[in-house]
């Protein structure tokens, strides 16, 4: 009999027995031999399959346990690293199964798949096993595997006779003399799970090997400290603080390890930063400090975002500049690197510092003192008064003579028209990789163009386009993909269907890839089928209302397409995102009068609606030359602004649009006779709906989130908001009316269920009258900060973006919009916000008091922290000019008029940047109302003081 | 090929104390295309030992930190590179998913050391040793020795350190892409210490997926998140944390922008010593994947040049494209495929002040990193295939049709511009390089 029928015959008589001494007497080449014989057993006996019984579920082999152990010693003994990890059973490496073995099979790899794969299986190899096999020479462990084993070393505690005394046997440690010479040392070199071991108090043991001497103490503290400056983790590094606690080190012993404790200084933990500077502030007054050493590590901790590092450095600064009167120049040069915080505690201590050692003849510490002058507070810059007067101040920019608002219609926002079919093909193909907003538009502009050329050829090169629509449409759910994408999606195959029809000879490419389509649709119910013309097309019922406006362009303009119209669409966008130049407006307007061609009613008003009315001149020029009738009317109206309407008007709905379009504010009496002015309450049209806060809890899990409704309506008359109610105004018209793009904005549609890439297409409908389309999308900013949802932070970022490129006035909507994304979870989302603000400011297009009011009404309901507006400001909003800052002081002040009587966390933060507006603006609390609120205000201890300066401020003291 | 790379390093790097009181850095190095090169680099003092530890912590924070992947693929470190000769050291090193690289010039004269000879190898970064670097102080003197200068030491039997890791791919082809990104870009602002920590402090926390823009407002820098023309884009700004251990030590800040916004570079100055951090696109984009080489390799440079040039050519020395072209009298084109060529092949690096490429050869076999393509690759396969047939060829004008899955896709390439109707195409625009099916196209056109 060969060795590899033995060897089966061993496995399938079960022989564990067996397999020790058969394999010994075997050659290493003879080992090698039963690989393949291995491998055919390894897959009869050793792969593992799924059991199901009932509801549990788990893996077995074919192998019984003896079976088991047997094709683990061979292919621990034959077989390489690759094979034996494939199959090895969990509990297999242990001192009683390798013992036997290892002294005449051990693989080489024995200590690679140990030390690495075996990662996270390590209890199968002790501390103890692991010295032993590393005497007997079968591995060399790494540093850090054995870091991960010492913690493993067997210390049993026990009550050392008196109360509360712990004492530990140390017997484990002292067997080999490496362990506490080498090993227990590399749990300060290397990560490792210390902190997390509930075991063993480690903490204690290290105290008790100390105290005895079984280890150095100083060592002990000096690798503890070093900690402080390896990568750990925060946690694990937390721990390494509490072991220095726990070691009571006294001030001699500091002094010997000034190095080791300058160097935590450097550290990004601040826990650890804090506890050494603690100790060094007692050591500071020792003889034996070293002033000059612990200068060199000083910039690090000035530059801490941590105020109590900044602040106990200081301190420490102060009593070296008293106590060696040589070092006091240069410790004030580096103390003037703690004024670039805006913190007025940090700032005012550093400022005492310099003005109470430093030399004002000193040239370098004034130039140093100036760097800073821009950021200096009010109270800081009296005190270093005498300082700033020696150095030549850099004169503040006042960046709103500068700002020059741009135009709508620019060179460097133009969109590139279709000329051609290749770019019609280009476009197709990226239009559902949601790249732009505009190109839901652009693409319906380029199928009514270019839908009668098509040829054989020019199909197949629209086929990656085609593909890409029924993969959208065919899959289910992505959420990468906009519902208006999936809309576009449909559009487009159907446009497909179109060209089929009229085309049938050009078009076997899209039949074909239809049919194999179709083909999978019909697996699926009728009800959840994907391929269905658009008229049925719905994602989900709470979608289909804010979509509803593409939907319907997308339907009339497949039936413009069927119906063989080829004159250009008028809303297709001209300029980024969405605005259209008023000439070319004409020149398709003039195109269709030509051609005695009705458009679109719903393309018509969304063209009106995007019209750039802030250059009009030449575009009324060409108008005047190529329009006639209501059409030169209708442009005469738009291009000029204090155009009215005239009395005889045909088309109704679209003159309500033009006017809308042009100023939603305004009621033209010339229109009071149609029922859209007459019978419809205005807000649906102007979005000026009332607002008010209320605070909401909704439930998660078993955790309560405290979230906000802004609702638009008073609650009875939700309903009318969400469109119910429109329709029933609607009722009240006639039932043939022509189309009106406003009366479908409204439904059931809820502002949460937007995805991230429909906003800017949703708000891109009405660009010049953006107020209903925010009033739908304020929903989102309900949550507030505390919904941790990302695709909602997405969502509100897009609407923060849209509101930046907004160009028509911000009017009550985006004021809301504003005021709460500043108190937004996210930073991006504040910032964006800020941003804003900054820029409505430099146009003169925001109110900041109307601002102020929102978000004081927002904090009497804990919509969500204060600091986030108090740090917004500092950060974003403060001398961003004189402009804006007189701006901020009014939305302050309406911020402060508007908060509850009793103050909340961190107004005293919004009152110092309220001093300090007060201040820099040389202006004075005008308001009577203010000081009834700060004088409810100044009950509170902590609010006292800034409120104190505001009145010395007002009193010009 | 293995798909793990096993550093050899004859001993750890560490700091020991040598004669006279003063520390020595030894740095323990492997090549291993080229094991048996020299055993020692340089040797000799550095003047600034205080600021160039620092420096080296941070380039092994950059080397630890990843901004894509999850802990169970950062499981393994990776060594940085060292440059040494011409007077120059440099410390190379990017993160584990290839978006951030880092580099520590020292320039002549941040040292006083001999270059024994001059070479670009591995070498071993081991937490111990940062440790003690953490240790090292301004008034101290420290050496260091890149590689064992005495020869004896090396051989005294010692046990081989050996670290195996996976193939760091992403890496590799990182250090051959960075430098074509940092030729293209220029210098855009310079921040004194105080505006540089100010900044910093504004970057928001946590994890950041939007993009920000740096811009300059009155007379205080900030990061904005609204788009602005005057400004530079940032994407994954998180990552300049980084950066922050060192901002106070540094005099000023120097940051670069690439015209395309498709990376920044932030480079601080420390006298004689210089620290650069450059940003890819976007943090969960690697400058691995960007294919900005691609174009150049399709085009076929002469092997010849390529190995005259890497005979010659000792490390850090200067490559000026333009000097090249005019001596070899190549056309300016052929000069800057080359340059790409070169630095594809891991034979150039790029330094921002003196606007110029230098040589150095990375320490891995050069079939490691030819084999780092597979957009160009599958380029070759589809001409293989005959999937590209040509439609039209005029001077300013190529159409092509390409096979791809299901069906044709249009490439239409009209002098700079080229455009495909792929999803890769159609999702990047040819902002990340372009792809198999242009690349095809122009092979087939120029054969």
């Amino acid at each position: 009999m060969d060795i590899k029928d033995e060897l089966i015959q061993i496995v399938e008589a079960s022989k564990k027995e067996a397999i020790v001494p058969f394999l010994q007497k075997l050659s290493i080449k003879e080992r090698k031999s039963l690989r393949s014989t291995l491998k055919k057993l390894n897959k009869e006996y050793m792969e593992l399959f799924w059991v199901k019984k009932g509801n549990s579920t788990w893996a077995e082999r074919n192998a019984n346990e003896p079976q088991e152990y047997i094709l683990n010693v061979c292919n621990f003994v034959c077989t390489d690293l690759k094979t034996f990890a494939k199959y090895n059973s969990n509990n297999f490496i242990s001192k009683e199964n390798l013992i036997p073995i290892l002294a005449w099979g051990c693989p080489e790899w024995f200590g690679d798949f140990i030390f690495e794969r075996n990662r996270f299986f390590r209890n199968g190899v002790d501390y103890d096993w692991m010295c032993e096999l590393e005497e007997q020479g079968y591995v060399q462990p790494n540093c850090e595997f054995i870091a991960q084993q010492v913690l493993n070393i067997s210390c049993p505690p026990f009550y050392g006779g008196i109360v509360n005394s712990i004492k530990f046997d140390f017997k484990e440690f002292t067997k080999r003399e490496i362990t506490l010479k080498e090993h227990i040392w590399y749990l300060f070199e290397y990560e490792t799970p210390i902190h997390w071991s509930w075991q063993k108090d480690w903490i204690a043991i290290f105290v008790e090997l100390a105290k005895h001497h079984y280890i150095d103490r100083t060592r002990l503290i000096k690798v503890t400290l070093g900690t402080a400056n390896h990568n750990f983790k925060q946690n694990l590094i937390n721990w390494f603080v509490k072991l220095f606690e726990a070691l009571e080190v006294s001030n001699d012993e500091l002094l010997n390890l000034q190095e080791d404790l300058f160097n935590v200084f450097h550290s990004p933990h601040s826990k650890a930063v804090n506890i050494v500077l603690k100790a060094v502030k007692n050591l500071a007054k020792e003889d034996a400090f070293d002033a000059n050493a612990f200068l060199e590590h000083i910039p690090n901790l000035l530059a801490s975002e941590t105020k109590s590092v900044v602040n106990s450095s200081l301190m420490i600064l102060d009593k070296l500049a008293k106590k060696y009167k040589t070092l006091a120049p240069q410790i004030c040069q580096i103390a003037c690197q703690a004024l670039m915080h805006t913190d007025d505690k940090i700032q005012m201590r550093a400022a005492k510092l310099i003005k109470k050692y430093g030399d004002l003849q000193d040239e370098t510490l004034c130039q140093e003192i100036g760097i800073y002058q821009d950021n200096l507070l009010y109270d800081t810059q009296n005190l270093l008064s005498h300082f700033l007067k020696r150095v030549a101040l850099e004169e503040s920019i006042n960046e709103i003579e500068n700002y020059q608002k741009e135009a709508i219609i620019r060179e460097d926002n133009y969109i590139p028209a279709l000329e051609t079919f290749d770019d019609f093909v280009f476009l197709a193909s990226q239009a559902f990789n949601q790249n732009e907003a505009n190109h839901f538009d652009l693409l319906l502009g380029g199928m009514v163009r270019f839908a009668p050329d098509v040829n054989k050829v020019k199909i197949e090169k629209l086929m990656p386009a085609f593909q890409r629509a029924y993969k959208i449409r065919m899959t289910r759910w992505s959420p990468t993909t906009g519902y208006l994408t999936d809309l576009l999606a449909n559009i487009f195959i159907d446009f497909g269907q179109l060209l089929v029809a009229h085309f049938p000879e050009s078009c076997d490419a899209i039949v074909k890839i239809h049919m194999l389509n179709q083909k999978e649709d019909n697996k699926f119910n009728r009800n959840v089928r994907r391929l269905r013309s658009l008229k049925h097309w719905s994602t989900n019922a709470s979608m289909t209302t804010f979509c509803k406006t593409h939907k319907e362009l997308g339907i009339q303009v497949l039936e413009k397409i069927k119906n063989q119209g080829n004159l250009p669409l008028l809303s297709t966008p001209t300029h980024h995102s969405f605005w259209i130049d008023p000439i070319v407006f004409v020149e398709r307007l003039h195109a269709y009068q030509v051609y005695e061609t009705k458009p679109l009613d719903i393309d018509f008003q969304i063209a009106l609606s995007r019209l750039a009315l802030d250059h009009t001149q030449n575009a009324l020029e060409l108008a005047k030359e190529k329009l006639t009738g209501e059409y030169l009317q209708l442009m005469e109206f738009m291009l000029q602004p204090e155009a009215l309407p005239p009395k005889q008007i045909n088309a109704a709905a679209l003159w309500m649009s033009a006017t809308l379009s042009k100023n939603p504010k305004k009621i033209y009496s010339e229109l009071d006779h149609l029922e859209y002015q007459n019978k419809m309450p205005r807000h649906f049209l102007d979005g000026q709906f009332n607002w008010y806060l209320k605070l909401e809890k909704s439930f998660l899990g078993d955790r309560v989130y405290k979230s906000l409704a802004i609702e638009i309506n008073p609650p009875k008359k939700k309903n009318v908001a969400k469109g119910l109610g429109l329709s029933y105004f609607f009722h009240l018209f006639k039932k043939d009316r022509p189309y009106f793009l406003y009366e479908n904005l409204w439904g059931y549609g809820d502002g949460a269920y937007f995805h991230h890439n429909d906003v800017k297409r949703f708000l891109g409908l009405l660009p010049n009258n953006p107020e209903p389309l925010l009033a739908i999308q304020l929903e989102m900013l309900a949550g507030s900060g505390y919904k941790p949802s990302t695709g909602e932070h997405a969502r509100v970022e897009q609407l923060m973006e849209a509101l930046l490129e907004q160009k028509a006035e911000y009017k009550k909507m985006a004021h809301i919009a504003i005021a709460a994304g500043m108190f937004y979870c996210t930073q991006t989302v504040q910032m964006l916000a800020a941003e804003a603000w900054v820029k409505g400011v430099y146009e003169e297009r925001i109110q900041s008091g109307l601002v102020g009011e929102i978000q004081g009404k927002l904090t009497t309901i804990n919509y969500a922290p204060l600091k986030r507006l108090t740090d917004l400001i500092a950060n974003s909003m403060l001398n961003v000019s004189a402009t804006h800052n007189l701006a901020l002081q009014n939305l302050i002040e309406h911020c402060i008029l508007n908060m509850s009587a009793k103050p909340i966390t961190n107004t005293k933060k919004l009152l110092d940047i309220y001093y300090e507006l007060l201040a820099k603006n040389k202006t004075q609390v005008q308001e009577s109302k203010i000081w009834q609120q700060l004088e409810y205000w100044k009950v509170s201890g902590t609010l006292k003081k800034v409120i104190g300066g505001i009145e010395k401020i007002n009193k010009n003291e | 090929m293995s798909d793990t790379i096993t550093y050899q390093y004859t001993s750890s790097s560490q700091i020991q104390s040598v004669d006279g009181g003063s520390d020595a850095l030894f740095l323990s190095k492997y090549n291993e295309s080229k094991p048996d090169a020299a055993p020692c680099f340089f040797w000799g003092n550095l003047k600034q030992p205080y600021l160039i530890s620092r420096c080296l912590i941070t380039l092994s924070n950059v080397v630890q930190s990843s901004f894509n992947m999850s802990p169970f693929q950062i499981a393994m470190l990776k060594d940085p590179i060292v440059t040494a000769g011409n007077e120059r050291i440099r410390f190379e090193g990017f993160s584990h998913c290839a978006g951030v690289y880092a580099r520590v010039d020292v320039l002549p004269d941040g040292h006083d050391g001999e270059f024994l000879q001059s070479g670009t190898t591995n070498v071993d970064f081991n937490p111990p040793m940062i440790a003690a670097l953490g240790n090292v102080r301004k008034q101290e003197s420290l050496v260091l020795s890149v590689g064992k200068k005495e020869v004896s030491i090396s051989n005294e039997g010692k046990k081989v350190v050996e670290r195996k890791v996976p193939l760091p791919t992403k890496w590799i082809k990182g250090l051959t892409t960075v430098q074509l990104y940092l030729a293209d870009s220029t210098p855009a602002f310079t921040l004194n210490k105080m505006q540089t920590i100010q900044l910093f402090r504004s970057i928001p926390k946590g994890k950041i997926k939007a993009d920000y823009f740096l811009i300059k407002r009155g007379n205080k820098w900030v990061f904005t998140p609204v788009k602005q023309r005057s400004g530079i884009c940032i994407g994954g700004l998180h990552r300049l944390r980084l950066l922050e251990p060192l901002l106070p030590l540094a005099e000023r800040l120097q940051v670069f922008a690439h015209p395309k916004n498709q990376s920044t570079t932030w480079q601080l100055y420390f006298g004689d010593l210089r620290f650069s951090l450059s940003l890819s696109r976007e943090s969960w984009r690697g400058f691995s994947g960007e294919g900005a080489a691609l174009e150049a390799l399709v085009e076929d440079v002469p092997i010849k040049w390529i190995e005259s040039f890497d005979h010659y050519a000792y490390a850090n020395q200067a490559f000026n494209p333009s000097l090249l072209a005019i001596e070899e009298n190549l056309s300016l084109q052929e000069s800057q495929n080359l340059s790409a060529q070169l630095s594809a092949m891991g034979l150039l690096g790029y330094d921002l002040d003196d606007n110029e490429f230098f040589y150095r050869r990375l320490p891995f076999k050069l079939k490691r990193i030819m084999s780092l393509n597979p957009r160009l690759k599958n380029a070759e396969k589809l001409l293989e295939q005959g999937k590209v047939e040509i439609i039209d060829k005029t001077a300013r004008r190529i159409e092509a049709k390409v096979a791809g899955t299901g069906v044709h896709h249009t490439v239409v390439i009209e002098g700079d511009r080229q455009r495909c109707t792929c999803t890769w195409f159609s999702k990047n625009q040819g902002e990340r390089g372009v792809c198999k099916h242009i690349l095809a196209v122009k092979k087939l056109v120029r054969n």
